[in-house]
């Protein structure tokens, strides 16, 4: 595309974007337009779209009835295509059974992301998304636009577990997801594999909106049929006074208390469903409903629990969880330890469970103008590309900052004091790397964990 | 279980490069009949269909002329006629598949004998052809080596390492430019 029509596609209105959105049906476009320019619509900060061409569509509903083949017949071909086509994995010791190759850990992708690219895959149709994670390596993430769309599948499938068919519930807007953030990347796009129902991503912040209550008239107004967010965004939206119910509540990125799951199950009487989830790896268990824990989703994901030295932990025992598969064939995950802790069970009918999952425990920090999401955090430190970090508030409010490798501490500093205000105090140090899981954010602060 | 049967000693295939003649060099059908003698006086049983490809080289083919730097063929020949590979058992068919490849086994195709790099990549290359190994070397150390001297892989090494920088750079660039936030719509946050 010409420079000159690039310019114009990004000023086009969301409705006419037909770059972002390819195929954008009359119907698509009207939806859209309807939410936009809604009297109490939020000021959009972005513009995104699904970007999938009409091969795309089609690929993707031929992958939707090959998820739900169970079995094994695609490790074979996925271990082959690792051999042959991934530079990182290449020489990999391949004569030894794969549950004997080495294991890999994100702090390996952070490092050396361009070497588990396969060797088949085109540079130009790229996408990437980027990642802080629990264990403080940021992550760019190799991806395309047909991955993104296949979270479909998996969503649709773990909202069946629930008795809700997605495909047939009645309605225009299919998903608010919400955001509870100083700064957030917001937009309003469609989603041509459901009905052309338009997706709406938002930041609760009353800053982003034409009045506090606006936001509340705006789900009525838009009646989302999903509500998507994390658990602090969804503490924030029991917060707003509006009666619309969703069909259904996903919780993701951090670790959903039941005491919150049951405040929204209460308010909204639907499924408030925790979503186990990782940029690495999509959707990879959710809770079905049944008190067993969260099932595992993917049928060409290998899920393993491996104890300090690359083993299976045993039956029941708590280790770390570690991936081989998956749906994204720009990431090949092979024997990719999360850093995060559950152990695995299975019922008498073959489904398989994450119990006692440690994840991302929620926190928000005090700042002098109120309180910080740790998302704000990711954005703050974005921009310092620091490889790995640990960011504590103590009780007394005073920030400690622990990084590893070089680092501009007089820019770090400034940075922080002006998201926490002049008299907070912060103190920066070398990260050591000693525990087998680090807590990227950390609190003693009163109330960091409440909301 | 070995698969290299012991050779010569290296020392002496170094001492044997190090003399070879400084006389005009065999062309055309000298050429030939040399090599026809070299390889029946290695494997007696040598037939004449074996070693008829050797009569398409183009240097059997041209009218002799006596110029020009010892290539690898002559010195891999002259390498071989010493007297200690008439101990061992060699098969004429190895001998001619070595000689027919090798203009192409090393990067430059008239190395520097006063070169012990060059040397030593020679011989070695003329003994794995002919699946021998230096004396007192295991089949290891002997494929071990002959990686570390070879120009050949070396370049086949920078080649590749350079063809697998080129694509990280591809790739790098390109998720660099697509990292701006605006990837393409995904419905939750991880």
């Amino acid at each position: 595309m010409s420079a000159a029509k690039t310019r114009l596609q990004a000023n086009l209105a969301p409705w006419l974007d037909t770059e972002r959105l390819p195929g954008l049906s009359g119907r698509a476009a009207r939806r859209l337009r309807r939410c936009v320019e809604h009297v109490d619509a939020p000021h959009f900060t972005g513009r995104s779209g699904h970007r999938l061409t009409a091969e795309d569509l089609r690929q993707l509903l031929a992958d939707k009835a090959a998820y739900q083949q169970a079995g094994s017949s695609w490790l074979a071909p996925f271990l082959t295509r690792c051999r042959q086509q991934v530079p990182f994995y290449r020489n990999y010791p391949w004569h030894v059974s794969w549950q004997d190759l080495p294991c890999t850990q994100r702090s390996d992708l952070s490092r050396h992301i361009t070497a588990f690219v396969p060797d088949d895959i085109e540079p130009a149709h790229l996408i990437a998304y980027e990642t802080s994670g629990t264990t403080g390596h940021p992550l760019t993430v190799p991806s395309l636009p047909l991955v993104a769309a296949r979270y479909h599948c998996f969503h649709e499938r773990i909202l069946g577990w629930h008795g809700i068919d997605l495909p047939s519930l009645k309605g225009d807007t299919g998903v608010m997801l919400v955001g509870d953030q100083q700064r957030c990347f917001t937009y309003a796009s469609v989603l041509p594999y459901w009905d052309d129902k338009v997706l709406l991503k938002t930041n609760l912040n009353p800053a982003d909106w034409p009045e506090p209550d606006a936001r509340g008239r705006y789900i009525d107004a838009c009646k989302p049929l999903l509500i998507t967010g994390d658990p602090r965004s969804l503490s924030t939206l029991l917060s707003l006074e509006f009666k619309h119910k969703p069909a259904a509540i996903l919780s993701t990125s951090m670790t959903l208390l039941q005491g919150l799951k049951d405040r929204l199950a209460h308010r909204f009487g639907c499924p408030v469903i925790n979503l186990y989830s990782m940029n690495e790896a999509g959707p990879i268990a959710a809770d079905d409903g049944s008190g067993l824990g969260l099932r595992l989703v993917q049928s060409t994901l290998q899920v393993d629990i491996l104890d300090g030295q690359n083993r299976p932990s045993g039956h029941q025992v708590r280790g770390e969880i570690t991936l081989t598969g998956g749906f994204n064939p720009c990431l090949p995950l092979l024997r990719y330890r999360t850093g995060d802790y559950a152990c695995l069970v299975e019922d008498e009918h073959g489904r398989r469970y994450l119990q006692q999952l440690d994840g991302r425990p929620p926190v928000r920090y005090k700042a002098a103008a109120g309180w910080l999401n740790n998302v704000d955090i990711t954005h703050l430190l974005q921009p310092f590309g620091l490889a790995q970090y640990q960011l504590h508030q103590e009780q007394s409010g005073a920030l400690s900052l622990q990084v590893e490798g070089e680092v501009n501490e007089a820019a770090l500093k400034q940075v922080l004091s002006q998201a926490f205000g002049a008299g907070c105090r912060v103190r920066i140090g070398q990260y050591r790397g000693a525990a087998d899981k680090l807590i990227q954010y950390t609190s003693d602060y009163p109330g960091a964990h409440d909301g | 279980m070995s698969n290299l049967q012991p050779g010569p000693n290296m020392r002496r295939l170094h001492q044997r490069l190090l003399a070879y003649p400084d006389s005009p060099a065999p062309q055309g059908p000298d050429l030939l009949a040399l090599m026809h003698d070299l390889i029946y006086r290695l494997d007696p049983k040598v037939t004449g269909a074996v070693l008829a490809p050797l009569s398409q080289l183009p240097q059997c083919q041209a009218e002799p002329t006596y110029a020009g730097q010892p290539n690898v063929r002559l010195l891999m020949l002259w390498l071989l006629a010493d007297d200690a590979f008439e101990e061992l058992v060699l098969h004429a068919e190895a001998l001619v598949s070595l000689i027919l490849s090798a203009d192409s086994l090393m990067a430059s195709s008239c190395p520097e004998i006063q070169d012990e790099d060059q040397r030593e990549e020679l011989i070695r290359l003329a003994l794995n052809g002919l699946r021998l190994k230096p004396e007192d070397e295991t089949d290891h150390q002997a494929r071990d080596r002959l990686l570390m001297v070879s120009s050949s892989e070396r370049a086949r090494v920078v080649a590749a390492s350079r063809a697998a920088e080129e694509r990280a750079e591809a790739i790098r660039q390109a998720l660099a430019e697509k990292r701006a936030r605006e990837a393409a719509d995904k419905y939750t946050r991880e």
